[in-house]
């Protein structure tokens, strides 16, 4: 094992690819030169050179389109669309063709496209700081993919590259630095299986991306209580790993979720009416939704702190459960 | 030189076009089909001179007005007659219908949204760069597309990574009830390749032989690693924009006429005449033929059958 970032995790994943496979090259905005605005393809460019690390206009519309167009051509494009909040730009080529396309010709095509950006709060307002996971989940043949740890980074992206269908990869600004365990040899973590990162007997947390952490801090707190939570990391919300969160609520008999989503039409309302649909009768207590406040990300630092779940919040909120 | 045989089935295939769209016209008018027919009428040049003029290793990348596009490179016309009426052994399998028909051995593909076939074809164009083959994009678009974003990011992308793709505009002068004139500040939509510094070009879209010349011309250049060229055909679309077209009087009757005068078919059959090509009789059986396997077509299309069920979660993922 070594220590790495998710950062270099996710760095090591693309160039691991790019060694293994010529179809796979990365372009973007700053992902050549520069080595990325967050420094995750840095050193693509130096190796592979200006045809596989490609620097690209202001242009979301067409790194969006032009990736698309060439997975169909037998490349494996990986594209770079700079926060999320971006992705606004790129969704004619995202929603009508890429998820669409393959179905609308019979199945003619593949699509082995990956949509790398970045999604979260970063001490900058609506300008960067939203989390629009949801509306890609909602759209059929997306997969999308939010990892919370260096080990699922560089292990998802690597999966996601191979995967011959189009796959958004969301990552979070804030955790990049946050280091973990990464085996030095070879692995891959396939889509669509959850992982448990804690254990726990009282209460089901299905958590995302950095609310992994925050969850993991509010387990911690609540254990001295005599709480003990079970914290479950979809890593994949398409294709969703339902059972093993079905699992856990046999087990705990109460169901949290966790995001940096708007809570309205969010990715948890989802997890929790799949859970009712299924077994409803196993909860005992009503399912608790945190997501972000109903409102664009505020820019001023007490604002934002309470815009968004954080340990303080969870705790509070599966303290209610509780009473 | 082109040979008869080329000369004469571009003829064929314009005629195949003009009664395949217009027999379908019809019968959506009688409530046959469930979907639109968009009228390709009078534009039947472009994609028919284009196609002659492509290899089949080549790509188009279609509209939702694409019967000449299609035809031109070389469509089944059984499975795309299938398609439009829904049905299982359409070339998509019933799933695309007449706006999203592809063939993709005979590289034949057509997009969703207005505008978006620019960036697809940027990026098809990118990955035979990225091959290092010689194969081309021709990408069709309309005046109307012309003012999306989308045309102006993927101009400039193609022309910086020099791609091999043709953006051809098929500047039919109307963007449904919109004239070019209100839609479009420049008169004439090639000159905006001044702004990628590529090369642009205005065609007569009316008359194939030019559209075959100027597409043989400019590909080889496109194929030797040049970058894109930006060709703009003027043209003009003979009548309503699709089926669903209210056609509240927007087009004026003296200007459809003036242009019928122009009509490509007709034009083409007097330089066939004129060049010693062909004679009427010839021709004639020619235009016989071409309705007959439209109709053929079109029958089969009826009669075919519909998709099982099964299939409506088939084919999303791989």
């Amino acid at each position: 094992m070594k220590k790495l970032s998710i950062q270099r995790a996710l760095n090591e994943a693309l160039y691991e690819e790019m060694e293994r496979d010529s179809r796979v090259f990365v372009m973007g905005e700053d992902v050549g030169v520069y080595g990325g605005h967050l420094e995750v393809t840095a050193g693509l460019y130096n190796k592979f050179g200006p045809l596989r690390a490609i620097d690209t206009p202001i242009s979301e519309a067409v790194i969006a389109g032009a990736a698309f167009g060439a997975a169909i051509g037998g490349m494996r494009p990986v594209a770079e669309i700079q926060h999320i909040d971006f992705i606004t730009l790129a969704l004619d080529s995202i929603v009508n063709h890429a998820a669409v396309l393959r179905y609308a010709y019979g199945g003619q095509i593949q699509v082995p496209l990956v949509i790398r950006t970045q999604g979260g709060c970063y001490t900058v307002g609506a300008q960067h700081s939203k989390s629009l996971e949801a509306w890609l989940v909602h759209v059929p043949g997306l997969k999308v993919v939010m990892p919370s740890t260096a080990y699922d980074a560089k292990g998802l992206l690597k999966a996601a590259i191979r995967d011959p269908n189009p796959v958004i990869f969301i990552e979070h600004k804030l955790i990049y630095r946050t280091v973990g365990d990464v085996p030095e040899e070879e692995y891959v973590v396939p889509l669509g299986v959850a992982d448990i990162k804690r254990e726990g007997n009282d209460v089901t947390v299905v958590a995302t991306s950095r609310m992994v952490h925050e969850s993991l801090a509010a387990a911690e707190e609540l254990e001295r209580e005599g709480i003990s939570v079970e914290i479950v990391d979809p890593r994949t919300l398409m294709p969703l790993d339902l059972e093993k969160i079905l699992q856990s609520v046999r087990k705990t008999g109460r169901l949290v979720v966790v995001h940096e989503g708007w809570k309205t039409g969010g990715y948890g309302a989802e997890v929790v009416a799949r859970v009712c649909e299924s077994a409803l009768g196993l909860l005992k207590a009503p399912p608790l939704r945190l997501g972000a406040a109903d409102v664009p990300p505020p820019y001023s630092p007490p604002l934002e702190e309470i815009s968004i779940p954080s340990r303080k919040s969870i705790c509070g909120g599966i303290q209610t459960m509780f009473r | 030189m082109r040979s008869k045989d080329l000369l004469l089935t571009m003829y064929y295939r314009m005629h195949l076009t003009r009664c395949f769209n217009s027999e379908l016209m019809d019968l959506k008018a009688e409530g046959k089909i469930y979907g639109p027919i968009h009228r390709s009428t009078g534009q039947e040049a472009i994609g028919i001179g284009v196609g002659a003029a492509l290899r089949d290793d080549d790509y188009v990348i279609s509209n939702h007005r694409g019967f000449a596009h299609w035809i031109g490179k070389g469509i089944d016309l059984k499975k795309l007659a299938a398609e439009i009426f829904g049905k299982a052994t359409g070339c998509c399998k019933g799933k695309g219908g007449e706006m999203l028909v592809t063939d993709w051995a005979k590289g034949i593909l057509s997009t969703t949204i207005v505008g978006g076939g620019l960036p697809t074809a940027t990026g098809l164009a990118l990955s035979f760069k990225l091959k290092g083959t010689d194969q081309l994009v021709v990408c069709y678009f309309g005046d109307g597309a012309a003012n999306t974003g989308a045309f102006h990011e993927s101009l400039n992308f193609s022309a910086l990574l020099k791609l091999p793709v043709i953006f051809l505009c098929e500047n039919n002068q109307w963007g449904l009830s919109t004239r070019v004139e209100q839609s479009t500040a420049v008169r004439d939509i090639a000159k905006r390749a001044i702004a990628y510094d590529i090369e642009g070009i205005i065609l007569d879209g009316n008359d194939v032989l030019d559209v075959h010349d100027l597409i043989t011309d400019v590909s080889k250049q496109v194929r030797q690693g040049k970058g894109p060229v930006l060709l703009e055909a003027k043209t003009y679309r003979l009548g309503s924009f699709s089926s669903n077209d209210r056609a509240t009087g927007y087009q004026p009757d003296q200007e459809i006429k003036r242009w019928a005068a122009k009509c490509p078919i007709s034009r083409y059959r007097e330089q066939l005449k004129l060049l010693g090509v062909a004679r009427d009789e010839e021709l004639a059986s020619l235009e016989e033929k071409a309705k007959r396997d439209a109709h053929e077509a079109i029958e089969y299309g009826q009669m075919a059958e519909y998709p099982n069920p099964s299939a409506l979660y088939e084919d999303l993922f791989v």
